[in-house]
């Protein structure tokens, strides 16, 4: 067990997700791969927390399940307060486009949107009038420190500018929290620093959750907690040192 | 938004949008196109058919095509400058060539030869007939004593542009009659029998050998092929004792058997043609569409439904559906007018002995059903692909590569 993580019990009551007794398991071929096995996990707003573990541990599926990316299957999965499984897919669209903001290893950029028009499309979606796009556009692009490249494609960008967007494009939907899988595994070191610095700024100064999978220990210096997994079980659940 | 994004998205990747674009427009584009080639064909073919021979039909006494009389001239029309005062009177008409079939001894002085003789208006007919092929001379005008022969027979009699020839007949009565006539013209049908026994000679001078003032048959001009049903009407409510009967019925064997054949031909190779095309095309834009899974994944993941995700995939198929049927139709539009403005010389058709342009007809209807496929297809393509693809787990599209 990690020696820079001590158990915790947590007994803050402004749960953002309560999961109990979670299992998820998806076909790979034909094979039927057991992802997360009996997973009882507790996450407060405004925390930060950083999921670890080997390839296939289970760090993206958990992440997945929390982004109502793939559905629940087994046990409970509670959104503030609300039990996922009893949502319809109306209402976990409405969750995805107001609530969560998510960062991909990949970036996922529309390619033929500015920059500041990809941060815009989403918030276009939410129904929100133009003004108050600009503004938020704006705002989050100079938080991410892009503002002067707003008009260039994601063709025209770095891997980490271009993370910086999809973190902007996240941010801007004032989300109450931000599902980051592997955020830095397609940038080098002091990019993905960088990135970090700028989640860990979002999370201490704005109070949005974030949840960030990756086995990096430059990123496990950013989190507040540390899930670590293996073989789709939570071996260990801490603060981090 | 929505709208934007699906508009860049067909700019984003020229190659796929352009390869796209290329087969909905060469879908559409050659799918009427070959329609206008088929009924340029048919037109042209029913056109070269009437102005071979049968003009647009031919009017005689009631039942006389289908008996066999033992002295036919008695069943010939009567009072026949009356009779043409009063069919050239019928609205759509334009020409009435009367005409007398009978049969003579022609001769050279020293070979004598039977042969089966036309009588006609060959001031008229030589306005009218374009497509006879006379080979050698000139088709029969306004010379009284003109005769134009079959290559075979004035082979048959040594004859040859100029010279002359006698044509002996018996008249209505059973007495022999002749006259002498110059050669104007040879003409060569390709049919041997027609070629080595057949001549022509103006309709007076046949009603004098056969001393007959009646008219047999007479075929009929008109303004076009359209009018024939009306102008048929008219001769049946007012005209009774004659009958008209279509070309196409007179020229079963070659024109309509022809035309029958080549539409049932062409029906099959449009079949194929329409279902590459429409494979084609859903194989093209389907593939775009489903290449497009970890993008879709996105915007799944942040919020869009699957029925948003269907409608900007959608937008986009009927974006390229409208502009590549467009292209289609221009790129048609430009090969017909610009590359090929005087058509495609064709072979000799059945019953005819010289080549002919066919010019693609390019028919409304047909481009606007071609155009309405091109579109559809695209439409639809996009839509069945983006069902697909909308209504896959966003995990699994995500992790899609």
């Amino acid at each position: 067990m990690n020696n820079k993580m001590r158990e915790t019990t947590n007994t803050n009551t402004n749960n953002l997700y309560q999961l109990s007794g979670v299992n998820f398991q998806y076909h790979l071929g034909t094979l039927l791969v057991q992802a997360l096995r009996n997973i009882d996990l507790k996450i407060d707003a405004g925390d930060f927390v950083c999921f670890r573990g080997p390839s296939g541990s289970g760090k993206t599926t958990l992440l997945n399940l929390l982004g109502l990316i793939e559905p629940p299957q087994e046990g409970t999965t509670l959104f503030e307060g609300e039990d996922l499984s009893k949502l319809s897919e109306t209402q976990k669209n409405h969750i995805r486009r107001f609530r969560i903001g998510f960062v991909f290893q990949n970036f996922h950029l529309i390619p033929v949107l500015r920059a500041d028009e990809n941060v815009e499309y989403f918030l276009a979606r939410q129904g929100l009038p133009k003004k108050e796009r600009q503004e938020r556009v704006e705002t989050a692009l100079k938080a991410v420190g892009l503002w002067e490249h707003r008009n260039k494609k994601p063709l025209e960008m770095s891997g980490g500018q271009r993370q910086r967007v999809a973190i902007a494009r996240a941010l801007a939907k004032h989300p109450h929290v931000i599902v980051a899988d592997e955020p830095t595994a397609s940038l080098d070191s002091s990019t993905g620093k960088e990135i970090m610095t700028l989640l860990g700024d979002l999370n201490r100064k704005q109070g949005v959750t974030i949840l960030v999978s990756s086995h990096d220990p430059m990123v496990i210096q950013f989190a507040r907690r540390v899930v670590e997994l293996h073989d789709g079980v939570v071996t260990s659940n801490g603060l981090a040192n | 938004m929505l709208t934007l994004a699906a508009i860049r998205n067909l700019m984003r990747n020229p190659r796929r949008t352009l390869a796209i674009l290329l087969t909905v427009a060469i879908g559409t584009g050659s799918l009427f196109l070959f329609h206008g080639f088929n009924a340029g064909i048919m037109n042209q073919y029913r056109a070269n058919s009437i102005h071979a021979f049968y003009g647009y039909g031919q009017v005689n006494t009631a039942d006389y095509r289908e008996k066999v009389y033992e002295k036919p001239w008695e069943h010939w029309m009567q009072n026949w400058p009356d009779l043409k005062r009063r069919l050239l009177g019928i609205p759509g008409v334009t020409q009435v060539f009367p005409r007398i079939n009978f049969f003579g001894l022609l001769s050279n002085g020293n070979i004598t030869v039977s042969g089966r003789g036309l009588g006609v208006d060959g001031a008229e007919e030589e306005k009218f007939f374009s497509t006879i092929n006379v080979v050698q001379g000139k088709m029969l005008s306004n010379e009284s004593d003109g005769i134009l022969m079959g290559v075979g027979l004035a082979r048959s009699l040594d004859l040859k542009v100029g010279d002359k020839v006698s044509v002996l007949s018996n008249t209505i009565r059973g007495t022999l009659n002749g006259a002498e006539f110059t050669v104007v013209g040879l003409y060569h049908t390709g049919m041997k029998d027609v070629d080595d026994g057949t001549f022509r000679v103006q309709i007076g001078q046949a009603q004098t050998l056969l001393d007959t003032e009646r008219v047999e048959i007479a075929s009929l001009g008109l303004d076009g092929n359209e009018d024939w049903s009306k102008v048929d009407t008219s001769i049946k409510g007012e005209f009774p004792g004659i009958e008209a009967t279509e070309f196409a019925v007179l020229d079963k064997v070659y024109y309509q058997n022809s035309v029958d054949w080549l539409n049932a031909q062409f029906n099959v190779v449009q079949f194929i043609m329409l279902a590459i095309v429409v494979l084609g095309i859903f194989n093209t834009v389907s593939t775009a569409v489903l290449e497009r899974k970890q993008e879709i994944g996105n915007l799944r993941a942040n919020g869009e439904s699957a029925k948003e995700i269907l409608t900007l995939l959608t937008i986009e198929g009927l974006t390229l559906g409208i502009l590549g049927a467009l292209l289609g139709i221009i790129g048609g539009y430009i090969i017909v007018f610009l590359i090929i403005p005087n058509g495609i010389l064709m072979p000799a058709a059945p019953g005819l002995t010289r080549q002919f342009y066919v010019k693609v007809e390019l028919q409304t209807v047909r481009i606007l059903l071609s155009f309405v496929l091109g579109f559809f297809c695209a439409v639809v393509a996009s839509f069945l692909a983006g069902l697909r693809i909308a209504k896959m787990p966003i995990g699994e599209a995500l992790r899609s590569n």
